[in-house]
């Protein structure tokens, strides 16, 4: 081998070697971007979980103060709050529901649109009274504007199979938003009587919220299997119930119990069509677990045309 | 896009579970017929939830809001919005998210200042509302663009090329 031969081939390893390195040294720079790269990636998404569970930890805290003010709130309104006074019904009020019961029955076409629920039927023992007369079953409170809402039906309803005495009035709680100070009836210290049928009324709480009447434990059981324990509860002799509002207590805005009476018998009136549709479906019910007595009552045009409605019969 | 595997189905079944409670309180909402099954005594009321003057918003019944808000949320849930790297998917998601989180405020705060009883079906809505804030948060946390590994390979390619 010559020595020109021996130079060009060390030019040629020299060459080899530069490229290589150079290869080398790429290769260490691009290893340590990645690892750079890796490093800013691994403390971004740490930074990122971190604020995201600052953030869930934020929305908890605010979740879990809104709810403890509610409940320190309604403590408080519930511990200090008085209720509205219970008086007993007025002349006024107990000529209205006497009146609705008998002048609205001649009427053919109520609006049952207004109508909430509407009572269901059920299968199960029939629920009697003392004498064995079919039994009416209600359970509410005091403070409940839906209960406030459904007791003006049912008394014009009932007051066609009977007689209440003793009936007070009041006004629902008036920081329920569902329908403050709804002006309604109590059937609290009343007594009902009639031939053809037993009612028992049983307010649980009173105005505010304290325990005012307690049922029996077979009425509780009632309450609680068919009524799921929610106020109020309508138990039509073991047949059919009626679970919340009869109409909407938002109805009864700015009224007195009074106010309320003068237009029950009026059909010209939203409220009195409201509740009369109302009670015409409480006495088809009635009608129905009685045996259709007394047949007046249970033959007249409004009565039938909610049994229709209701039924479809 | 590189996303958690486990986010969109997670966030398919929450946003599907609460396509479900909505349309249950709409339905109640709307047909007098249906009551909900819940008690409506003492703190927990359902009825007294839903038909407050809470209930609704600008006229809107809050149970329609709510079935178009889970509804608008299952196509951002979906995994090809995930494999995204369109930042507008990315960032509408999270701040959809966080939008719902803020409906939930002012529910939570209606139902317990105002109201003063716990609606339970609400409630599910709202626990789904706020899963899916957190699952959205983490995963969007933990996605990355594959983009700087792809920068990485293509240099050591580029040295490669430059010896041959």
């Amino acid at each position: 081998m010559t020595d020109g031969a021996n130079g060009a081939k060390g030019r040629d390893d020299r060459q080899k070697d530069r490229a290589s390195n150079k290869y080398a040294a790429k290769k260490a720079a691009s290893e340590r971007l990645a690892a750079q790269r890796a490093a800013q990636q691994k403390a971004e998404r740490r930074r990122n979980v971190l604020v995201a569970g600052g953030s869930t930890l934020g929305v908890i805290i605010v979740v879990v103060v809104i709810v403890v003010v509610g409940l320190v709130s309604k403590k408080s309104s519930t511990s200090t709050g008085s209720g509205n006074a219970v008086v007993g019904a007025s002349s006024t009020v107990t000529n209205g529901i006497s009146t609705a019961a008998t002048s609205t029955l001649s009427q053919a076409s109520p609006d049952f649109s207004t109508v909430s629920g509407p009572p269901s039927t059920i299968t199960g023992n029939p629920l009697t009274g003392s004498g064995g007369k079919p039994q009416v079953l209600y359970v509410g409170a005091e403070y409940c504007p839906y209960c406030a809402a459904t007791r003006w039906p049912l008394a014009v309803a009932l007051a066609r199979f009977g007689t209440f005495d003793n009936l007070k009035t009041t006004y629902s709680s008036d920081t329920d938003q569902a329908g403050p100070h709804t002006p309604t009836l109590s059937f609290h210290g009343s007594s009902y009587t009639s031939q053809y049928i037993d009612f028992t009324g049983v307010e649980q709480e009173d105005g505010v919220g304290k325990p005012l009447e307690t049922l029996t434990s077979a009425q509780n059981q009632l309450f609680t299997s068919l009524g799921g324990g929610g106020y109020p509860f309508i138990d039509f002799g073991g047949k059919w119930i009626q679970k919340g509002s009869a109409f909407s207590p938002t109805l009864l805005k700015g009224m007195t119990p009074d106010d309320v009476a003068k237009v029950l018998a009026d059909p010209n009136s939203k409220q009195g069509k409201t509740v009369q549709a109302s009670a015409d479906v409480f006495t088809a019910i009635i009608c129905e677990m009685d045996g259709g007595k007394p047949s007046d009552v249970c033959t007249a045009p409004s009565v039938t045309a909610a049994e229709k409605a209701i039924t479809g019969k | 896009m590189r996303f958690p595997r486990w986010a969109p189905p997670i966030a398919l079944v929450l946003t599907l579970a609460g396509i479900g409670v909505a349309i249950y309180l709409t339905i109640a909402h709307y047909d007098t017929g249906v009551s909900l099954v819940c008690a409506s005594k003492g703190a927990i009321n359902c009825e007294k939830v839903t038909t407050s003057a809470q209930s609704e918003v600008f006229g809107i019944p809050v149970a329609v809001l709510g079935l178009a808000y889970f509804v608008g949320m299952l196509p951002l849930q979906l995994p090809s919005a995930w494999r995204s790297a369109d930042p507008r998917i990315r960032w509408g998601r999270l701040g959809y998210a966080a939008a719902g989180i803020l409906f939930v405020f002012y529910l939570v705060y209606a139902e317990a200042i105002i109201i003063k009883a716990i609606c339970l079906w609400c409630t599910a809505v709202h626990v789904l509302t706020l899963l899916l804030f957190v699952l959205t948060g983490f995963a969007t946390a933990l996605s990355y663009r594959e983009g700087s590994g792809h920068d990485v390979d293509l240099d050591i390619d580029e040295a490669e090329g430059a010896e041959r």
